[in-house]
């Protein structure tokens, strides 16, 4: 197979996952296409000669939700809310949760480290287990709770429990 | 009467969704989902929904944001991100602002520099993509030019980025631009760095393209690799131009970049600027001999 269509390839194997994720984040259709074309750029840079399906997965997790994260984080507008309309669509969420989800996505924008958010974006507010969420970040679990101990003893977080 | 409110089952996540429909899950959690799914309307919308998005992706996302480098470039090329036009917006100086900016500006500096009539800041952009050459700076050589994507320790780069419709593309040395066309800058420049990118036209016109017809450098916001806010669009002016991203460890004035410029046009018109085939004016001001580091780029605006 030529290169292009490897690319080719790749794009439309995992372009829906990186689409629905950065959809998911940034809640907007124009803003995601873009969020898509750039991670997927980056991952080509850095895409291993051989590699494994799950592991391919785990990475483009990873490296969408950050990019969506750090795009959230830069155009936050006001301290303690992200602009309305944010959220995607979500039939299944009451106005409540909604709310409640807006209010933990800007206490998780606040932390410092990257990881810190990635590992709050995945734990609290996609509800991932410590296992799951050190599976995307690649590192230990022990070393996922070592983080979320330290995360809880500057702020408690909802939904860091499991 | 008041409404109870029900909470979504939240079972099976995002990323079990994203496993499940690739594939990777693992046999008895593929069936613990299925089991589940089978008893569970959220789920089982959560996965049509995500399914559906998929769809969406590849009949009409796919094909107009593959991206274009990819189906041009050579085979050795590895890709780089160019900036994200959609997010320009968000960024960018509105254009009444800048022009009062570039008003201000002329006003400030009485010598020939302009806000940048022959150009004006954009504020909207489309998707597109595309890859080529970065220019490198030597500190030790002045401007040097080193192709696709080379990111060797230490030195600094920059990438310009063109639009024009939808399509994105780097912007290669000499390449020709035209009225509407606009500009991104990407800078790849480690530390703290104060910054500015001017360009010197054939007629000895002077412009700041960023920060737009300022005055003073702007320190380097941005994280490495990302574009700097703003864009500038072309206007119907023709002829040879030359981009520079100039970038010292202090702040620097208009006037210092003038003369940066001006210092690399002298010594007998040896050095890249005279390779460009530019004719530029000579020095009026005194020369500056600081720390800055240049990048050029030359362009050439055509009539469409």
């Amino acid at each position: 197979m030529t290169h292009r269509g490897r690319v080719e390839q790749l794009y439309r194997e995992w372009g829906p996952l990186l689409y629905r994720r950065c959809l998911r984040i940034l809640g907007d259709g124009s803003e995601a296409e873009d969020a898509v074309q750039d991670v997927f750029l980056k991952f080509l840079e850095r895409l291993p000669r051989h590699h494994e399906r799950g592991t391919t997965l785990n990475l483009l997790y990873r490296m969408s939700t950050n990019h969506c994260l750090n795009l959230l984080r830069r155009r936050r507008l006001t301290p303690g809310g992200l602009p309305e309309g944010h959220e995607p669509p979500c039939p299944q969420a009451g106005p409540a949760e909604v709310a409640g989800r807006r209010l933990a996505l800007a206490e998780i924008l606040d932390a410092a480290d990257e990881t810190d958010r990635l590992i709050l974006y995945l734990v609290a507010h996609d509800g991932l287990t410590q296992e799951e969420a050190a599976e995307i970040v690649g590192i230990s679990r022990r070393a996922v709770v070592k983080r979320i101990a330290k995360i809880r003893r500057t702020g408690p977080v909802e939904g860091m429990g499991r | 009467m008041a409404t109870v409110e029900r909470s979504p089952c939240r079972e099976v996540s995002d990323l079990t969704i994203e496993r499940y429909i690739h594939n990777v899950l693992e046999p008895a959690r593929k069936a613990e989902v299925e089991a589940h799914m089978a008893d569970c309307r959220d789920c089982t919308a959560k996965l049509q929904q995500a399914q559906a998005l998929g769809e969406k992706f590849v009949a009409e996302v796919l094909p107009r944001t593959l991206p274009a480098p990819l189906r041009t470039a050579p085979e050795t090329v590895r890709p780089q991100a160019p900036p994200s036009w959609l997010s320009w917006p968000r960024l960018a100086m509105g254009l009444g602002m800048a022009a009062a900016c570039a008003v201000a500006a002329v006003a400030v500096v009485s010598l020939a520099e302009r806000g940048t009539p022959g150009t004006r800041p954009r504020t909207h952009g489309a998707e597109g993509a595309n890859t080529a050459t970065e220019l490198r700076s030597d500190p030790g050589e002045g401007t040097q030019l080193r192709g696709q994507g080379v990111n060797e320790k230490g030195s600094d780069g920059w990438r310009v980025y063109g639009k024009r419709g939808s399509d994105v593309f780097l912007v290669q040395p000499d390449q020709e631009l035209r009225a509407g066309d606009t500009l991104r800058f990407v800078p790849d420049v480690s530390g703290a760095a104060h910054l500015m990118v001017v360009s010197l036209e054939a007629g000895g016109r002077f412009n700041v393209y960023y920060p737009f017809g300022g005055t003073r450098s702007a320190q380097l916001s941005t994280p490495v690799g990302e574009a700097l806010p703003g864009s500038i669009e072309l206007d119907s002016s023709v002829g040879s131009e030359m981009l520079y991203l100039l970038v010292s460890g202090r702040p620097f004035d208009v006037q210092a970049a003038r003369a940066m410029i001006a210092s690399r046009m002298t010594g007998g018109g040896a050095g890249p600027d005279a390779d460009s085939g530019l004719r530029l004016p000579a020095p009026d001001f005194p020369h500056s001999n600081s720390d800055f580091r240049v990048l050029s780029l030359p362009i050439r605006k055509v009539a469409p």
